[in-house]
């Protein structure tokens, strides 16, 4: 009895756990404090994220940063604001390779370096979960 | 301790950075395409074929270097050799300035620049006759060169602004074979004379509507390559310029570029010659993946012209339809059928079915 207690509470936290990583509250796109705009539309964001639009409106080269392929946030980024699956946006940025017109942002850890490295880089955007957000970042969209 | 503290928590976070950050990385990936091609032309057999095989990789060096690499195994008649097809590397001066050095597509147009290698990445299964490769039956182009290119681009209030301009070596041809027999030559790594080709391209793509124009020009020199007393000779001056545009709607879409070729023979008696070419090509999306595409193309020039007399190019107008299903992003299968009328001759129907592909 006390076994298949366990085994059920076992299960019980795995689902728990699971739902957790797969349900993102919100995603939001962040600049650096000192960046020269107060807000991006999903049109500009995506258009930047895509290397389409190399300059932040109004302001200097925009310099951007993804998060590791396989992470629930960067799933939801492309999903809401950019709607491509990661291999949809693998073999586009392969045809953009290829054509030589541009290259892939890099991609950083987590939330919590793309953070770190927003606040550092002037002209710098990434996005992060709402939750990972403090007024050490400019908050530009945010996807719910 | 404080200080240290933070000392400490910013080098955990600079090291995570630099770790993990694939500032690094190497983007690799391959095209391919296998066929079916029959025709009904005098001694033509169906067959099947593959294509070239596509090997690509970029690397950003640092944070303004990136050099890109792409070779290609084909079949040039009788075994597959391997081309160097580009190899450059490229450095940020500004934001919007980058300059770089190598093996280069030459900016010439629309087609040139976006579908050069990658079956995949064009709707039909042939290319427009006159963008032919170098060594091809129909090339009357320089579309590759070796030297020095900047490029960049400028964000404008209702649109962007894309150019590079180049300086490299200037093409060449061998003329010992007589008329028909020649080639262009590229030299990769020497030139027959020190006569530079310098050339431009500039596109404006507008922000408002989904609408791309370019305007393009070169300059050759073109030299004699066989060997001999004339080799280095300058054989013909000849400018290329011309205008493409790309119009991509939601369903609808076109492509258009017109070529206009001045050679002057500088050893013969033929003179001074002008040839055009041009193709238009529409496609509509009837869904997501299906797209029936038309495509009309045509060169023309002067009988006399010693620079396609020397090539053996032929003038002729083309009909192609195909249609294009694309079973993913990384597949496509064409069926393509096609009408040439070259001006002396008779016309000829090719068809053709071809699954092309890339790995990532």
């Amino acid at each position: 009895m006390k076994t298949t207690r366990r085994a059920l509470g076992g299960l019980l936290g795995l689902a728990l756990m699971l739902c957790t990583v797969s349900v993102w509250a919100e995603v939001v796109v962040i600049g650096y404090p000192g960046i020269a705009v107060d807000s991006l539309s999903a049109k500009q964001v995506v258009k930047i994220w895509l290397g389409k639009s190399k300059r932040i409106p109004g302001g200097g080269k925009a310099k951007v940063v993804d998060q590791k392929p396989g992470s629930g946030v960067r799933d939801e980024f492309y999903k809401k604001a950019v709607n491509k699956t990661e291999s949809q946006l693998k073999s586009y940025w392969a045809k953009v390779v290829f054509t030589g017109k541009g290259v892939p942002p890099k991609a950083l850890a987590d939330d919590a370096v793309v953070k770190e490295w927003v606040m550092a880089t002037p002209d710098g955007l990434g996005y992060v979960d709402s939750g990972s957000v403090d007024d050490k970042v400019k908050v530009l969209l945010r996807l719910p | 301790m404080k200080t240290l503290h933070k000392l400490s928590a910013g080098a955990v976070t600079l090291m995570s950075v630099l770790m993990i950050s694939p500032a690094n990385a190497v983007e690799f990936g391959m095209f391919g395409d296998v066929n079916y091609l029959d025709s009904d032309a005098t001694d033509a057999t169906n067959a099947f074929s593959i294509g070239p095989l596509d090997l690509y990789a970029m690397q950003s060096i640092d944070d303004k270097t990136r050099a890109f690499i792409e070779i290609v195994f084909e079949n040039d008649g009788e075994s597959f050799v391997l081309d160097i097809e580009r190899l450059w590397i490229k450095r940020a001066l500004t934001d919007d300035v980058n300059v770089g050095m190598g093996r280069f597509h030459t900016p010439l147009g629309y087609w040139n620049t976006n579908f050069h290698h990658g079956a995949l990445l064009q709707d039909t299964i042939s290319r427009p006759g006159f963008l032919d490769y170098e060594d091809g039956v129909s090339a009357i182009l320089p579309l590759h060169y070796v030297g020095l290119e900047v490029d960049g681009s400028i964000e404008m209030s209702a649109g962007e602004l894309d150019y590079a301009v180049y300086v490299g070596n200037g093409p060449s041809y061998d003329t010992s074979a007589g008329p028909g027999g020649g080639e262009i030559d590229i030299n990769n790594v020497a030139d027959p004379n020190r006569a530079k080709s310098p050339g431009f391209r500039v596109t404006y793509t507008s922000d408002a509507y989904p609408v791309q124009i370019g305007v393009f020009g070169m300059l050759n020199d073109m030299g004699e390559s066989g060997a001999g007393v004339n080799y280095g000779r300058t054989l013909v001056e000849q400018s290329i310029f011309g205008l493409d545009f790309k119009y991509a709607g939601e369903h609808f879409d076109a492509i258009g570029e017109y070529y206009n070729l001045k050679n002057d023979d500088k050893v013969g008696s033929a003179g001074s010659h002008t040839g055009t070419a041009y193709y238009l090509q529409f496609g509509y999306h009837l869904t997501n993946v299906i797209k029936p595409v038309y495509r009309y193309e045509s060169l023309e020039f002067d009988d006399a012209d010693a620079y396609f007399n020397i090539l053996g190019t032929m003038q002729e107008t083309r009909h192609v339809f195909a249609l294009r299903y694309d079973l993913s992003d990384t597949n496509a299968l064409k069926f393509e059928i096609s009408k040439s009328d070259p001006k002396t001759g008779d016309s000829v129907m090719q068809y053709g079915l071809q699954w092309a592909f890339m790995l990532l």
